[in-house]
C-alpha cells in the first residue's frame, strides 16, 4: 500500500471512530465513491478496532516501565512531594549516586533551588555518610564557580538528599557545542573551571568526579562545578584508607580506578580529560567493558592519542567554528602536549597544581612558550616558526640545517633559496643565537627572540654582506608581523642598503626588499618614501620580466594608491596583480587571496558593494580551502573586512560578529598592543556609535587610542582614533573632555592630511558641536565654513 | 543468539549505546521472564544501578535524550523477548545443543496469550507501511510506557498518540487474524 493510500485509509478511520454507526456508514459512502477496495479496507480495520479494544494493553513485562525510565534517568515518583520544606517539581539530571530535582521553597515560590536525592539500591549507610561530608564540604566553599550549598536532609523512606543553588545551564560539551565555541574560548572557559578547582583544592577539598556533565555553563557563559558528591578532605588519615570507588571510567585517574587515595593530581587528570574532550568532541578511551579490572587496566596503561591526530567530522569541527584540517592544525603542539602533560601515568609527573595547568594555558592562549615539554632548541625554534610565519627564511634555515627534514616548512623568501649555499654559516649563528643560555627560557617571547637574534647580528662583524643583508631582511619582517614598524624599517633598509652595494640597484633581489620596506612605510604613513620605492621595484621587476615581483610591485602599489585617494589606478593595478599572482602561484594561494582582499577593498571605496562581498566571500572560501594555511591572520583580515562591508549596508549585529570574530582571531594571534588590534577596536567604535552606544564606542575607541599611541605616535590614525574617541564623548555629553582631544587632533590632521580629507572633515564637525555647545558660536561657524558641500 | 545490532532507526550514537547496553537489557528481560514463571519479585534494583553508571556515562557522551534511549530500549525489549521465544521454539523442535540461559519459561503475562512471533513479523509488515506505530507499540506494549509517556517520548500530543495506538492494534489485531491486506 503506498503511503498516499494509507494516510487516506488512517484518516477516514480517525474520522469514523468519532461517529456513531450511521454517520460512520454515510460518511465511509461519500468519501469512498465507487473505490470499494478503500472501503473494505477502512471496514475491516473498524471491524477489529472495537474487539482490539484491550489488545496489547497489558504491557509485557509490568516492570518494564519502572525499570526502563529509571535506566534512562527519569526518576519521576519524587514529583510534588515536600522535602524539607523545598516542593519538588521537576527531574533536572542523574548521576551514579542520584537524581537532581528542581524545587521551589512551600513558602516562596520564587525560590528555587537543586535536591539531589540519593538513588535507591546503594549501600544506604555509605552513601549517607558521603552525603554527609558533601554538605558539609560544600557549605565551606564559596566561589562563584562552585555551586551553593544549602542544606541536607532525609526523605520519608530513608533516603538523604541536600539542597543546593539551582544551577540553570547546559553541561560543558552541550553548551560550547551549541555555541558553536572556538577552541580559544573553549579554552578560555576551561581555565574559568580551573580556577575554581584551585580554590577548592586550597582548602584541601578534592572532587574526584570532575566530569564535563559536573560542570554547568549558565547563560551568561559562566563555568558552574556541582557534584563535589564524592570529594575528600585531605588529611593524614583518608591518605591510607582504601575508598570506597564511586567514579566515572571515562574520566576516573589511575590512581583511583586502582583503589588509591585520590589526591589533587587525580583531579588535574581528570580536568585533562575534560580539556581533552572539549578540544576534540571525544574521549581517548573506549572501555569494552565497565568492570573494575578493565578500568584499571585502560587508565594504567593505554596511551591517549594526541588530539591533534585524531579524525574529525566536519560537524565536530563545525562546532568549534572552523573545519577538520585547521582544528587539528589549532591542537598541534602545544594543545597536544598539554593535555598528554596532565594525563600523565604518574601523578607525580603531572602538573604539581592546578594553577600551573592553567598558567599553561594562559600562555598558549598568550603565544608565548609553555612549561608541558621540555624547554628545547627544537621546541623554541618550532614555536618561533609559529608565531612568525616572516620567519620562514629564518627559522627555515635553522630547521632544515639541523636535520629535521621538516621539508614542509614554508622556504618562502628568496633571499633564503639565494643564499642556502651558505646555509651551514646561517644555522650556526641561528643556533647561537636562538640556543644561547641567555634570559628564561620558559617566558620567552617571541619578541625577546627576534631582539636577541638583532642585537647578535648587530655585534657579529665578520659576516658575509650577503648573509648578513638576508638576515637584516628577515629580521624587518619578523619584526613587521610584531608590529614594531620602526625597527622593521631599520632592518630592510640596512638590507636595501647592502643589497644596493652588493647587488646593484636594479638587481630584482634589491627590488623584493624594496617592496618589503615600502609596505612597512605605508604603515607608518610614509606615503611618499613607499611611493618611490614601489615605482623604482616595479620598474626592475618589469625589466627583469620577473612576474611574480611584478604582482607583488602591483599589489602593494595598488594599495598605496587607494590610500592615496586614485581609485581607478588603484583597481587597475590590482586587477594586473591578480591576473600576475593566479599565473605565477596558481588560482588557490596566499597571494591570490591577499589580492583579491585588496581589490576588495578598492571596490567598497568605488562603491561597488556587490564585487566587494564577492571578492571577500571568494577570497575566504580559497583560504579555506587552501586548509594548510598556517595563517589566521589572513582569516582576520578578511572577517574583519566582511564586517566593513556589512557595517556600510547598515547590518550591525552582522557587522559586530564580524568584528567580534576577527578581534578574536587576532588577539590569539598577535602579541598584545598589535596595531592591527587597533584597526579592528576602531571600526568597534565606529559601529557602536552609529548604533548608538556611546560608552561601548568610548571603551574600543580607548583600547584603539592605547595601541596606536604606543605604536603609530606620528601617524595619523592616532589623531583621528582621539576624535574618535571625543565623538563617543560628545553624544554623552561630555563636551570638555571631548574638546580637549579635538583641539590636539585637528590640527593634526589638518597638518597632516589636509582640510578636505574625510576624517579632517569629521574632526570639523566635532569640533564645531562642541563650540556651540559652549557658545563660542564664532569658531563654530569658521569650522563649518571648512566644512565640504553636503557634509563631510 | 544473534541480534543485528544495526537496527534500521539507528543512528550511529544508537547503535553504540545497542550495543554497549544490550546484554543488560537483555538481562532484565530474562528476569522479567522468570519471574513471570516463578511468581518472584524482580531484585533488579543491583543491575540497574549497574547499567545506570553505564548509561549516565554514555549520558556524559552526548547521551541526554532519555526519549531516544526509552525508544531504543523499547525496540531491544522486544527483540529480546522475540528473539528469546524464536530460540526456544528452535530448541524445542530438537536443537538439542543450541546453548541457552533460560528455558521453558512463559514470556508473556497477559490474559489471552499473544504468540510474540507472530506479533513481531505482524510488527515487520506494519514497519513498512507506517513505522511510527511500530515505535507506539513497542514503547506502549514492549517498554510498558502510559499514553502520556509515549506522546512525549515521541514529541507528539496525546490525542495524536491515542488515534495512532487505536489503529495499529486493530491493523495488528486483522494481520494476526490472517486477513490482512
Amino acid at each position: 500500500m503506498n503511503n498516499t493510500r494509507w494516510r487516506r485509509v488512517e484518516d477516514l478511520f480517525t474520522r469514523a471512530c468519532e461517529v456513531d454507526p450511521e454517520a460512520r456508514r454515510r460518511m465511509l459512502q461519500t468519501e469512498c465513491g465507487d473505490d470499494a477496495l478503500l472501503r473494505a479496507e477502512v471496514e475491516s480495520l473498524l471491524d477489529r478496532a472495537e474487539r482490539a479494544e484491550a489488545f496489547l494493553e497489558a504491557p509485557i513485562a509490568p516492570d518494564a516501565p519502572r525499570v526502563l525510565k529509571s535506566l534512562a534517568g527519569i526518576d519521576d515518583a519524587l514529583l510534588g512531594v515536600e522535602l524539607a520544606g523545598w516542593i519538588v517539581d521537576g527531574v533536572v539530571a542523574s548521576g551514579g549516586m542520584g537524581t537532581v530535582y528542581r524545587a521551589h521553597a512551600a513558602v516562596d515560590t520564587e525560590r528555587v533551588v537543586a535536591v539531589k536525592v540519593m538513588r535507591p539500591g546503594l549501600d544506604v549507610a555509605a552513601v549517607s555518610r558521603r552525603f554527609q561530608r558533601e554538605g558539609e564540604l560544600l557549605a565551606s566553599l564559596d566561589h562563584p564557580s562552585i555551586a551553593r550549598f544549602v542544606q541536607s536532609g532525609v526523605t520519608a523512606d530513608g533516603r538523604p538528599f541536600y539542597v543546593m543553588e539551582y544551577v540553570d545551564g547546559a553541561p560543558l560539551l552541550e553548551a560550547c557545542d551549541r555555541a558553536r565555541m572556538p577552541i580559544e574560548a573553549r579554552l578560555h572557559l576551561f581555565c574559568a573551571v580551573g580556577a575554581a578547582v584551585a580554590h577548592a583544592h586550597r582548602q584541601l577539598i578534592v572532587h574526584r568526579d570532575l566530569k564535563p556533565g559536573n560542570i554547568l555553563v549558565d547563560s551568561r557563559g559562566r563555568p558552574r562545578l556541582v557534584d563535589f558528591g564524592i570529594a575528600t578532605v585531605l588529611s593524614p588519615a583518608s591518605a591510607v584508607r582504601r575508598q570506597t570507588r564511586v567514579m566515572t571510567p571515562e574520566y576516573t585517574s589511575p590512581e583511583q580506578a586502582r583503589g588509591e587515595m585520590a589526591t589533587t593530581a587525580s583531579d588535574i587528570y581528570s580536568l585533562g580529560m575534560v580539556l581533552y574532550e572539549l578540544l576534540t568532541g571525544q574521549a581517548p578511551y573506549a572501555f569494552s567493558s565497565y568492570d573494575v579490572d578493565t578500568i584499571a587496566k585502560v587508565a594504567s596503561e593505554a596511551e591517549p592519542a594526541r588530539p591533534s591526530q585524531l579524525e574529525f567530522t566536519a560537524e565536530t569541527a563545525e562546532c568549534r567554528g572552523t573545519v577538520p584540517s585547521k582544528l587539528r592544525r589549532q591542537l598541534r603542539d602545544d594543545l597536544d602536549n598539554i593535555v598528554r602533560f596532565a594525563l600523565r601515568k604518574e601523578p607525580e609527573r603531572r602538573y604539581a597544581t592546578v594553577e600551573h595547568f592553567v598558567e599553561d594555558v594562559r600562555r598558549h592562549l598568550a603565544g608565548q612558550p609553555i612549561a608541558a615539554r621540555p624547554d628545547t632548541l627544537l621546541y623554541r625554534a618550532a614555536k618561533f616558526v609559529r608565531r612568525n610565519r616572516l620567519a620562514a627564511s629564518l627559522a627555515a634555515v635553522l630547521l632544515v640545517a639541523v636535520g629535521l627534514g621538516l621539508v614542509g616548512v614554508v622556504w618562502q623568501a628568496r633571499v633564503a633559496r639565494q643564499e642556502s649555499r651558505n646555509s651551514q654559516r646561517v644555522t650556526e649563528l641561528l643556533l647561537e643565537v636562538l640556543g644561547g643560555n641567555g634570559g628564561h627560557a620558559a617566558t620567552t617571547t617571541a619578541r625577546e627572540l627576534v631582539d636577541r637574534a638583532a642585537r647578535r647580528l648587530d655585534r657579529l662583524s665578520d659576516l658575509p654582506v650577503t648573509i648578513r643583508a638576508a638576515l637584516e631582511h628577515a629580521l624587518g619582517r619578523m619584526y613587521f608581523n610584531l608590529g614594531d614598524y620602526v625597527a622593521s624599517v631599520r632592518f630592510y633598509e640596512a638590507s636595501l642598503r647592502a643589497r644596493v652595494a652588493q647587488l646593484g640597484a636594479d638587481d630584482p633581489r634589491t627590488a623584493a626588499t624594496r617592496v618589503a620596506l615600502a609596505v612597512t612605510l605605508s604603515r607608518t604613513n610614509e606615503v611618499a618614501r613607499s611611493d618611490a620605492e614601489l615605482v623604482h621595484a616595479l620598474a626592475t621587476a618589469r625589466s627583469a620580466g620577473d612576474e611574480s615581483l611584478v604582482g607583488d610591485a602591483l599589489d602593494a602599489l595598488g594599495c598605496l594608491r587607494n590610500t592615496q585617494g586614485r581609485k581607478p589606478e588603484a583597481e587597475q593595478m590590482l586587477r594586473e596583480a591578480l591576473r600576475l599572482r593566479r599565473r605565477t602561484h596558481g588560482p588557490v594561494s596566499e597571494p591570490v587571496v591577499s589580492t583579491m582582499n585588496n581589490l576588495a577593498t578598492v571596490c567598497w571605496a568605488l562603491g561597488d558593494l556587490e564585487e566587494t562581498g564577492e571578492l571577500l566571500r571568494g577570497a575566504l572560501a580559497l583560504h579555506r580551502q587552501m586548509g594548510d594555511s598556517e595563517d589566521q591572520q589572513v582569516e582576520a583580515q578578511l572577517t574583519h573586512n566582511l564586517g566593513v562591508l556589512h557595517m556600510t549596508r547598515g547590518e550591525h549585529q552582522h557587522a559586530r560578529d564580524c568584528f567580534d570574530a576577527a578581534l578574536a582571531l587576532r588577539r590569539t594571534s598577535l602579541p598584545d598592543g598589535h596595531p592591527r588590534l587597533a584597526d579592528t577596536l576602531d571600526v568597534l567604535a565606529r559601529l557602536e556609535l552609529e548604533r548608538g552606544d556611546p560608552c561601548a564606542a568610548e571603551d574600543f575607541a580607548r583600547q584603539c587610542l592605547t595601541i596606536r599611541e604606543r605604536a603609530l605616535p606620528d601617524h595619523w590614525f592616532t589623531d583621528d582614533t582621539r576624535s574618535l574617541l571625543a565623538a563617543s564623548l560628545i553624544e554623552q555629553q561630555r563636551w570638555q573632555e571631548a574638546e580637549t582631544l579635538l583641539r590636539s587632533a585637528l590640527p593634526a590632521l589638518r597638518h597632516k592630511c589636509g582640510d578636505t580629507f574625510d576624517h579632517t572633515q569629521e574632526a570639523f564637525e566635532r569640533l564645531a558641536r562642541v563650540c556651540e555647545h559652549v557658545g563660542h558660536d564664532e569658531e563654530a561657524a569658521g569650522y563649518r565654513a571648512s566644512l565640504r558641500e553636503g557634509g563631510h | 543468539m544473534t541480534v543485528d545490532l544495526n537496527t534500521r532507526s539507528a543512528s550511529s550514537d544508537v547503535s553504540l549505546l545497542v550495543q554497549r547496553t544490550y546484554a543488560d537489557l537483555r538481562r532484565l528481560a530474562e528476569r522479567f521472564l522468570v519471574r513471570e514463571r516463578r511468581g518472584h519479585t524482580l531484585q533488579a534494583t543491583a543491575l540497574v544501578h549497574e547499567t545506570y553508571l553505564r548509561l549516565a556515562n554514555q549520558n556524559e557522551a552526548g547521551w541526554r535524550d532519555r526519549a531516544q534511549f526509552l525508544r531504543v530500549a523499547a525496540e531491544m525489549m522486544r527483540r529480546i523477548l522475540v528473539n528469546h521465544e524464536r530460540d526456544r521454539r528452535r530448541l524445542k523442535r530438537g536443537g538439542a545443543a543450541a546453548r541457552i540461559e533460560l528455558e521453558d519459561v512463559v514470556p508473556v503475562a497477559v490474559a489471552d496469550p499473544i504468540d510474540l512471533v507472530a506479533l513481531d513479523e505482524a510488527l515487520v509488515r506494519l514497519q513498512a507501511i507506517d513505522a511510527r506505530k511500530v515505535e507506539i507499540v513497542q514503547l506502549r506494549y514492549f517498554a510498558g510506557l502510559t499514553l502520556e509517556e509515549t506522546a512525549r517520548a515521541l514529541d507528539l500530543s496525546v490525542t495524536h498518540v491515542k488515534r495512532e495506538w487505536g489503529l495499529a492494534k486493530a491493523w495488528l489485531l486483522r494481520d494476526l487474524e490472517g486477513e490482512g491486506a
